[in-house]
């Protein structure tokens, strides 16, 4: 049993992860991305380089906080559904985005900036305002100047080369992590038949039996978060400055998108039936 | 078959005028030596009074002995028809149990609204660490279920496991695949949710109507992989109680499956209540 008094000692020293992600997501929402959109607005991109620094550190600061509250209880940060909202839930995996998710939005850039490019190339070079405009109408809430939807244009062979890579990397990677998910799980069940059912599932063969896989839970998520934080990094690294601004405006935008009080309370009223066509 | 033959037998032990080839070896055996004995005395009768007498003694006493066994034979019938229809209860039970798994998979937990889409997936009765221990996709990892029986038979706490672990093998192995074909469908859906929900940087869908309709496409496609899922969660439960195991020890399955379940729900509750939730310190390094 815990102390009586643990609850106000924890109080004092520790807030839990739910607390964290809120101000992670207020500073996220509130101060770095409409600085990053100032510059990005600003004629002369005061600031830009050092603002995209600030986000980039925003975020693999949250990995380093996923990793860290990790060992104090694994399954809280896999299964949020207490601090996560139910848009956000179906779109969680190993507890956080998809790591196939950033280059496929590095990849939609590249595709949209030069399926574009082939539809402009009739009239312009790509460069002048009208082919911002084109762009500009799936972008519209960006508001930034306009040489920067084409920013994605003819990447470079060795940005292509880099991207290419870090897909092979993860479609390596994740079916591990899957699979070793799995293979925990498995341990569980099986040590659990083994030792408990004769003893009719006391709490201590039980705790014995998830203790050691729960260690490899712990091992998964970290090793998922790497790979989440490893692809930020890896995308940023190659990028000029206006390709990984584009890149982490759209990824924040993406996260406060499924926090929009608006669209939220729609969700939640919502009585649509799903698969209304099948 | 086995039921007509049962039920039949206890009445027809009373006539002591049976055909031969009606009877069970046993009876059989002791019809042969009251002939046998009725043969002898007939052919006897000049012998002494005594002698007479010794031999009705004899006479009664097999009488008396044969019919204390009919007795014992007519009401060890009698417990073991009582024993049978318990089974067929039993059997029925069995059968009714995996109705309501059926029903609880593939009608109860589908849903309907597009709230209910996180509520099936990460359900918010079950703590945490239960869905750690054993979900996938929102309730029991399919092969899970199969590993539990696999458990279960390497404690013998089956009867009859000849074969079971070679057989729980393979169909471990199979529903491995339709598993991971189910995770990568998914995993497709989460990889690629950033190109198509209404606030994806790409997405023009951004208007309160045309907004919904593009997250109810999403969650549309969730939906068909619940179904699919729920759909291999019943599939190991049925090939558990009717493909592998045999009737004595599907009882047993049903009850563990239940028990261990249960006991991991208890298990996650207490060290919710004792680990509380995930915390960090509160002034942790770096920018956050």
């Amino acid at each position: 049993m815990p102390s009586p008094f643990s609850l106000f000692r924890k109080k004092s020293t520790t807030r839990t992860f739910k607390d964290f992600y809120a101000e992670w997501f207020d500073t996220l929402k509130n101060n770095l991305l409409p600085l990053l959109r100032q510059s990005l607005s600003s004629p002369l991109h005061t600031l830009i380089s050092f603002r995209i620094d600030l986000l980039l550190q925003h975020f693999l600061s949250y990995y380093d906080s996923l990793d860290l509250a990790a060992s104090s209880d694994v399954s809280y940060l896999l299964f949020p559904s207490s601090w996560r909202n139910p848009l956000e839930i179906p779109f969680l995996f190993l507890g956080d985005l998809h790591p196939y998710l950033f280059t496929n939005l590095l990849r939609s850039f590249i595709d949209e900036a030069n399926n574009r490019r082939d539809e402009d190339d009739g009239e312009t070079d790509g460069f002048l305002p009208s082919g911002r405009n084109q762009i500009g109408q799936n972008l519209e809430f960006l508001d930034k100047p306009w040489q920067f939807p084409v920013a994605w244009k003819n990447p470079s062979k060795s940005m292509i080369t880099r991207i290419e890579q870090i897909e092979c990397g993860l479609r390596l990677m994740v079916p591990g992590l899957v699979s070793r998910v799995r293979k925990a799980q498995a341990a569980i069940m099986g040590k659990i038949a083994e030792d408990c059912v004769s003893c009719e599932g006391k709490k201590k063969e039980i705790d014995e039996a998830v203790k050691e896989e729960m260690e490899e839970m712990v091992a998964v998520f970290l090793d998922a978060n790497r790979l989440r934080r490893t692809v930020i990094s890896e995308i940023i690294d190659p990028t000029n400055v206006y390709q990984g601004a584009l890149f982490l405006e759209a990824l924040s935008q993406f996260l406060v998108g499924f926090r929009d009080p608006i669209l939220l309370a729609e969700f939640e009223r919502c009585n649509m039936p799903i698969l209304r066509f099948c | 078959m086995k039921r007509m033959m049962m039920s039949s037998s206890p009445s027809s032990y009373c006539d002591q005028e049976i055909e031969h080839g009606e009877r069970e070896e046993d009876e059989e055996m002791v019809d042969e030596l009251v002939r046998r004995q009725d043969g002898i005395a007939e052919r006897l009768q000049c012998m002494t009074f005594y002698k007479r007498e010794t031999n009705k003694r004899s006479e009664e006493l097999s009488w008396d002995k044969y019919g204390l066994w009919r007795e014992e034979q007519k009401s060890r019938a009698a417990r073991i028809e009582k024993q049978l229809k318990a089974r067929w209860e039993l059997e029925e039970l069995i059968e009714e149990q995996l109705n309501r798994f059926h029903a609880h998979y593939n009608q109860a937990m589908i849903p309907t609204r597009l709230k209910d889409v996180a509520e099936v997936l990460m359900p918010k009765w079950a703590p945490p660490q239960e869905l750690t221990i054993m979900s996938w996709l929102g309730d029991w990892r399919p092969s899970a279920i199969l590993e539990l029986l696999r458990g279960l038979a390497r404690s013998s706490s089956l009867s009859d496991t000849t074969g079971v672990d070679q057989l729980l093998a393979q169909l471990i192995h199979e529903i491995h695949i339709e598993e991971t074909v189910i995770d990568e469908e998914m995993a497709e859906i989460q990889a690629t949710c950033i190109l198509h929900l209404p606030f994806s940087p790409l997405n023009c869908n951004r208007s309160g109507g045309a907004a919904l309709r593009s997250i109810q496409a999403e969650f549309n496609k969730i939906k068909r992989v619940i179904i699919k899922a729920q759909q291999l969660r019943y599939k190991a439960l049925e090939l558990v109680v009717k493909k592998i195991l045999n009737q004595t020890d599907v009882p047993e399955f049903l009850v563990a499956f239940a028990g261990v379940q249960d006991a991991i729900h208890q298990f996650a509750e207490q060290q919710r209540l004792q680990k509380g939730v995930a915390t960090l310190p509160l002034k942790p390094s770096g920018s956050i």
